[in-house]
């Protein structure tokens, strides 16, 4: 394949990822006619699948890694589009918007955040853009991109299939699923941009629909938590902003992958600020604590748009951001004593991550409402993911190579798991009405298909040998390097297993029966996308080391340089070895199935067996609970206690970045 | 220490298939020490064994199918545990695995409508609670001796390390998990019996009931066998006996304790596990990093 062919797949490519989804949601919101909708909704879901896939290939087939594409005109689709001029003309319109809805929220956060923003991004757009900047390399793509996109683009196609009979009953359905397609355009345009500026807009976007889908239904309370996760992700737009701004002073070019190229050497100035400032945007967009509570708020929005928003893509450019910074965090290190060279920009962002990890476990425990306790979990899921990142700035061993996998393959495997988990309770939502786990005691004999849906998202996203537990045993190992983290993750995980065991044990609980119950009757649009996650969890956890070897290594070569597990190949796809230990996958995963699947099917039980509980001879009727431990841990309590410290911690990376001036190296 | 010869691969093949027979004579022996310290006779030795024998041939009640699902995913992922541990894997796997199995016991009480079953699986994962982080970072300490730097067991014994004096409050912290784990006054929270009965063992019957406690006897093999990591030699019978000592003696530790203590609340096991397991583990680990970086801060001080 030459190396035009592959240039032109891709470009084309990326325009259907971006473009379908925004005119397929432009049009859905003016046509207003639900078989159009539904239509227009698989037709999306179509092309983002195929494309995202397709974009795979070409990079497969044409042995490349990594691909700019100067798109700032694109004429690959017939007509020459004028892609920056439309985007700069937008994201005026957008920021221009966003002051209005200052004004209709009666939000003054939103309205100074506003005006921050079209100073910073207006003189940049105005004259840094007619200076020197003339951004030749608008679109990169690498594997990361390429992951990201996938995630995206899969999973938030069947996230919108699922909402068509979700949102069934709801008013409104044409400016949601114009909202929900937009936003997937909009997240694919943010993992592709390099221009600094196309990433802000959609990022931006990304604001923008989030408000829309939480104020949806435009009850009191939605109303007033979509103008909180307003002002907290639109407070982190500006600090990109803000960042955007000090790159065009100090490091003269708009091109993020100049940015993290150059890394600040021979730079003069507040070179660091800024690195320090995209990490406190995506920490607001990640819902680190402090900036838990907009997350916890959304969950009042339809269950579709927890789902896609808060588990499987827009908390995840927040992610993404980090990771792809990750280079560059460890360039900001200080003398402290004799100790030389100590990273302290990445050695804060990964306790940030920790501390949200075992924090929010913590306060999961407390939650009564399983989409509370979900909330919790993917903040806790994301702070690791973060650790990680922090982990890998920390130096150029093997040991932060490894945390860089780690925080890829935690990102790929939680997106399944947690849409998984979030749609399953959905239907639990729609069908019986229950929010709270203490209503979902013995679930199992009346909705046997949905608990077994979430049984198995839970043991995927907890239980060894599945893809969560892996990227959690490379944690650990890199945990070595920073040894203060250990206790966060061990902590951490064994937080984790309690309230995920008691949810599960409140669903399980269960009158006698000899047989499994029969499968309660659901609509296919239900089933379907939550089959195929599942089933997409488990296959992908059986083949993590090709999944490793052939996406997630190629994204940290491009990253790191070097792939620290690619042994990987060498051991016929059945084992994962690094440096520090190794995952018999293919043991484990054949014990495992042995062990669950052996009694479920071969094992009879007659009727004759069958009996009440023995319970030591007691006869009363008993009624049982989950466990809170609401005296030792109410979550209001700890909200208060962990906010400021973790606040501290924000301070002193802000802090350190800014008094640390770059000097002429 | 550990080469590929046949000899070798064979004698490792037995440790492995009489690993729950070692486990059981443990148990045995619990009960006719304990017996003999409270002036008693006590039972036979084979104890443990008679009673499995004569489980396996009752008749089971049974509750639902899940429950006894649960229980072979228990058993299953001990021995898989048990498995990776005596061919030398790597010890945070083992250590996992051992959580998971923990783990389907814990959803095994759940599974049934029985009040004890259901508050013992509940008190089971308040145990797991106090037990896991201290043994994971049990193991982590190991880790991070900058001489180790691996979780491998193999790889450990390699490089020839002596842990228990480097290490011995991780030996104390994996000693209160021995404590926890096999249900030792002042730990035995999740099967204190004026309180719970037996926890979430209580529904079990016939063979059922005799696949937990053939788990049991796994795990009792499995912390025993972490204990003896803390110990070797270079001369293979100096080592296999350090180890064996190592054993017997925390065992009587073991008993002594028991006998000798009351049983902790809920709230007190959490408040001794946080506090003092943790903590034990913290100092030792800083102590592994102070070596770690003795150069450096030498250079401060001159």
């Amino acid at each position: 394949m030459t190396e035009a062919f592959v240039y032109q797949n891709i470009e084309i490519a990326i325009l259907l990822t971006v473009l379908v989804p925004v005119i397929a949601g432009l049009l859905i919101y003016v046509l207003r006619n639900n078989k159009i909708t539904n239509g227009l909704v698989f037709l999306t879901a179509f092309v983002l699948i195929i494309s995202s896939l397709a974009m795979l290939f070409t990079l497969k087939a044409g042995d490349v890694t990594a691909v700019f594409i100067e798109g700032g005109e694109t004429d690959v689709l017939g007509p020459t589009i004028p892609l920056d001029a439309i985007i700069v003309i937008l994201d005026f319109a957008l920021m221009l918007y966003f002051l209005y809805l200052a004004y209709s929220t009666r939000s003054p956060w939103v309205g100074i955040f506003g005006i921050i923003q079209l100073i910073a991004i207006g003189y940049v757009e105005l004259y840094g853009k007619k200076e020197i900047l003339e951004v030749h390399q608008n679109l990169f793509i690498d594997y990361l991109a390429v992951i990201f996109s996938l995630i995206i683009s899969i999973i938030g196609s069947l996230i919108c299939i699922y909402a068509l009979k979700y949102m069934e009953t709801f008013k409104k359905q044409p400016r949601f699923f114009a909202y929900m397609i937009l936003f997937l355009g909009a997240m694919n345009g943010a993992v592709y941009a390099n221009n600094v500026l196309w990433l802000f807009f959609f990022w931006e976007i990304t604001t923008l629909c989030c408000w829309g889908l939480i104020r949806h239904e435009e009850t009191d309370i939605a109303k007033k938590n979509a103008k909180l996760a307003l002002e907290i992700t639109f407070g982190g737009g500006t600090a990109l902003a803000i960042g955007i701004f000090l790159f065009y002073q100090y490091y003269e070019t708009l091109s993020l992958s100049e940015i993290l190229r150059e890394s600040g050497a021979g730079l003069e100035g507040l070179i660091f600020f800024p690195i320090a400032l995209l990490s406190l945007a995506a920490f607001t967009k990640a819902a680190q604590v402090p900036f838990q509570s907009w997350l916890l708020g959304a969950m009042v929005a339809p269950t579709p748009v927890s789902a896609l928003l808060h588990s499987a893509t827009m908390v995840k450019l927040g992610v993404y951001l980090m990771i792809r910074i990750a280079p560059s965090l460890g360039n900001l290190s200080i003398d402290v004593g004799a100790f030389q060279d100590v990273p302290l920009l990445s050695a804060m962002v990964a306790v940030v991550g920790g501390f949200s990890f075992l924090t929010t476990a913590i306060l999961a425990v407390s939650q009564n409402e399983v989409k509370r306790i979900l909330a919790y979990s993917t903040i806790g899921n994301l702070g690791l993911i973060i650790m990680c990142v922090g982990i890998g700035g920390l130096g150029n061993t093997t040991a932060n190579f490894i945390a860089i996998t780690a925080a890829i393959l935690l990102t790929l495997y939680h997106a399944i798991s947690k849409a998984l988990l979030f749609l399953g309770v959905g239907v639990i939502d729609r069908e019986v009405h229950v929010k709270e786990i203490e209503g979902m005691e013995g679930l199992v004999g009346k909705m046997p298909f949905i608990t077994y849906v979430l049984v198995g998202g839970v043991l995927t996203i907890m239980l060894i040998p599945f893809g969560m537990f892996a990227g959690k045993w490379l944690g650990f190992q890199v945990t070595l390097s920073f040894p203060l983290l250990i206790f966060f993750l061990a902590i951490g995980s064994a937080v984790t297993v309690v309230y995920y065991t008691k949810w599960l044990g409140r669903m399980l609980c269960c009158p006698q029966m000899e047989k499994l119950p029969e499968k309660e009757r659901l609509s296919k649009l239900y089933t379907y996308p939550l089959m195929t996650m599942l089933i997409g969890a488990v296959l992908l956890s059986i083949l993590i080391v090709p999944v490793i070897a052939h996406l997630i290594n190629p994204a940290v070569e491009g990253c790191c340089g070097e792939t620290p597990i690619s042994e990987a190949e060498e051991a016929y796809y059945i084992v994962l070895i690094d440096d520090y230990g190794y995952f018999f996958v293919a043991l484990i995963f054949i014990v495992a199935a042995i062990a669950l699947l052996y009694p479920l099917y071969r094992i009879s039980i007659d009727k004759a067996q069958v009996t009440t509980a023995y319970a030591c001879g007691e006869d009363y009727d008993i009624r049982l609970g989950g466990f809170y431990f609401t005296r030792y841990f109410p979550e209001q309590k700890v909200t208060r206690f962990i906010n400021p410290i973790a606040s501290l911690f924000l301070i002193i990376l802000i802090i350190f970045s800014f008094l640390h001036e770059g000097v002429g190296l | 220490m550990i080469d590929d010869s046949l000899i070798n691969w064979i004698a490792l093949i037995i440790l492995f298939l009489i690993a729950p027979i070692i486990g059981g004579i443990f148990d045995g022996l619990d009960r006719k020490i304990t017996a003999r310290m409270q002036n008693r006779v006590g039972p036979p030795i084979t104890q443990p064994f008679l009673d499995f024998f004569k489980l396996v041939g009752k008749k089971e009640l049974v509750m639902n199918k899940l429950h006894i699902v649960f229980a072979f995913a228990y058993l299953g992922f001990i021995i898989l545990s048990v498995a990776l541990f005596v061919f030398g894997g790597d010890l945070l796997i083992i250590v996992l695995t051992f959580g998971a199995g923990a783990f389907f016991l814990a959803l095994g009480g759940f599974s049934v409508k029985s009040g004890f079953s259901y508050y013992g699986a509940q008190r089971h994962l308040v145990q797991m609670l106090c037990a896991e982080p201290i043994l994971l970072l049990v193991v982590l300490s190991i880790a991070l001796h900058p001489d180790v730097n691996t979780f491998i067991i193999n790889e450990i014994y390699d490089s020839g390390i002596l842990l228990a004096p480097i290490l011995p409050l991780a030996l104390v912290g994996l000693f209160i998990v021995l404590m926890i784990d096999m249900q030792k006054s002042p730990f035995d929270i999740a099967t204190a019996h004026q309180e719970v009965i037996a926890g979430p063992y209580i529904e079990y019957s016939g063979k059922y009931l005799a696949i937990t406690k053939l788990a049991h006897w796994y795990e009792i093999f499995l912390i025993f066998g972490l204990i003896t990591l803390f110990f070797t030699h270079e001369i293979l019978w100096i080592s296999i006996a350090g180890k064996v000592l190592l054993d017997l003696v925390l065992f009587i530790i073991l008993l002594a304790i028991d006998n000798a203590t009351a049983r902790l609340t809920v709230g007190k096991l959490f408040k001794f596990s946080y506090g003092a397991g943790i903590s034990l583990i913290a100092l030792n680990m800083g102590i592994i990093i102070l070596i770690k970086y003795w150069d450096s801060i030498a250079n401060i001080l001159g």
